[in-house]
């Protein structure tokens, strides 16, 4: 069960992460290939879940990567942690294609609650620890208030703006600012963890110590 | 907690989610631009922003991964393979940037020299001045070792030069006039202390001033519009970056 956590450690995982981003600078391919292993199906994950086209969704990961490989010189630490700056690019560019190409017309119709939680241990190759993260943030999703999962699933998967979330929650905008802002830091407090803009910390009892697969044994 | 702050809050949080309004989404707009400049001197803020966005890509992890098609992969490589000439182009970034600077450097030099060509005399010394600053901007940023910063704000673009040895120069191209008795002051934000480094204003648009400053990784340079020199700025800065 997440919950708040005191014990805080240093995130290994953001120095390797900001050690690939240094080596992809230099031109390491290898280095690229590792970073696309370690977060490529949680960025396919992402894109298909706000575009609803595989498609479309793999045009957004293999441009966001080819964008790592270019600009990686230009990632500001101090802005974000790798893993957030790399997963905000997919983020922005899959709801650029949705606002763009109008896909709401294909996107499923369901709210963050119905959508099947598969287990990602068996039909997906990913490292155990971005995995235990996801069941993390997963049952602290389970803990928000349902007004305030619904603001997040409407303002971050379906890729609306604070205004189209007003409407399609038939609240005032005040509302919506004040309720994506509560929810935010209620998730931020039940996931622990933090950045500093150098280093990366996360809740002792969150570091993944075993796989999903491992898990299930 | 005022309003104000309490409204740069609400914004930071949309802002991570990518939530804000209406257009220029997923580029650095005049939104993001705000919110940068206000974290700049504004350390709970700054940390709420960095909260926010590890928050959002925790939220990213709500999406279920999927299997990559192994293909993806070798589309992906070919072609970054097959862009050469762009990839090189973005690696050579620094001598790129260098380059860059040091041609609008020459384009002011230029126009200087024009300038100097029509002027009257009494305005040969003042031209000659602006030119040999020019030239000792050029002269810095051509060395080895030499690191840029930019400072993008409304209508204008200043770039600070430094050395490890802190030799230093603030210089730009086309930045806009100051309202009449202002000047632009420039910064150096350390562990969110603000420390005076200068205080110049535009002749005709450019600046080229040396400057005494040893910028770190993690501080922060600003600029903002002051009607004297003073110690702590008035107000949020025009503009602001974070040295990485």
């Amino acid at each position: 069960m997440a919950g708040p956590r005191n014990t805080q450690v240093v995130d290994l995982q953001e120095r390797r992460d900001r050690d690939l981003i240094e080596r992809i600078a230099a031109g390491g391919e290898r280095a690229f290939g590792e970073l696309y292993q370690r977060y490529a199906s949680a960025a396919l994950g992402l894109a298909h879940r706000v575009i609803a086209d595989p498609t479309l969704a793999e045009d957004v990961v293999q441009e966001v990567f080819v964008g790592v490989w270019q600009k990686a010189a230009t990632y500001n630490q101090a802005r974000g942690s790798v893993r957030s700056w790399l997963l905000a690019q997919v983020h922005h560019k899959a709801v650029d294609v949705v606002r763009r190409e109008s896909a709401e017309r294909r996107r499923a119709k369901q709210p963050m609650a119905d959508v099947p939680q598969r287990d990602a241990s068996e039909e997906v190759v990913e490292e155990a620890w971005l995995a235990s993260r996801r069941v993390d943030v997963q049952k602290a999703l389970a803990t928000l208030s349902v007004e305030q999962r619904e603001v997040l699933e409407l303002a971050y998967l379906k890729g609306m703006t604070q205004t189209q979330v007003s409407s399609a929650m038939n609240i005032p905008l005040g509302t919506v600012k004040s309720r994506t802002l509560a929810a935010m830091r209620r998730l931020h407090t039940l996931l622990g963890g933090s950045y500093d803009g150098g280093e990366r910390t996360v809740a002792l009892d969150a570091q993944p110590s075993r796989s999903s697969r491992e898990r299930k044994r | 907690m005022n309003g104000a702050h309490d409204t740069m809050e609400q914004l930071i949080a949309a802002h991570a989610l990518g939530s804000i309004e209406p257009a220029g989404f997923g580029e650095v707009g005049e939104t993001e631009r705000e919110i940068l400049d206000h974290i700049a001197g504004c350390e709970p803020c700054r940390s709420l922003y960095l909260e926010m966005r590890e928050t959002a890509a925790d939220l990213a992890l709500a999406a279920p991964a999927m299997p990559v098609p192994p293909e993806l992969e070798g589309k992906i490589l070919a072609q970054i393979r097959g862009e050469g000439n762009e990839v090189k182009r973005h690696r050579s970034s620094i001598s790129v940037r260098y380059a860059s600077v040091a041609a609008a450097i020459m384009l002011v030099f230029a126009g200087s020299m024009a300038a100097f060509a029509v002027q009257v005399s009494g305005r040969l010394s003042r031209e000659e001045r602006r030119s040999a600053s020019v030239r000792s901007a050029l002269a810095l940023v051509g060395r080895p070792g030499t690191k840029t910063a930019t400072l993008a704000g409304r209508g204008g673009t200043l770039v600070l030069a430094y050395t490890p040895s802190g030799e230093a120069m603030i210089f730009g191209t086309n930045v806009p006039a100051v309202a009449k008795g202002k000047k632009l002051e420039l910064w150096l934000i350390r562990g969110g202390v603000p420390q005076p480094v200068a205080f110049f204003t535009p002749d005709g648009g450019v600046v080229a001033a040396p400057v005494k400053i040893q910028p770190a990784r993690q501080d922060t340079i600003a600029v903002t519009v002051e009607p004297k020199f003073v110690t702590k700025p008035s107000g949020s800065p025009v503009s602001a970056v974070v040295l990485v």
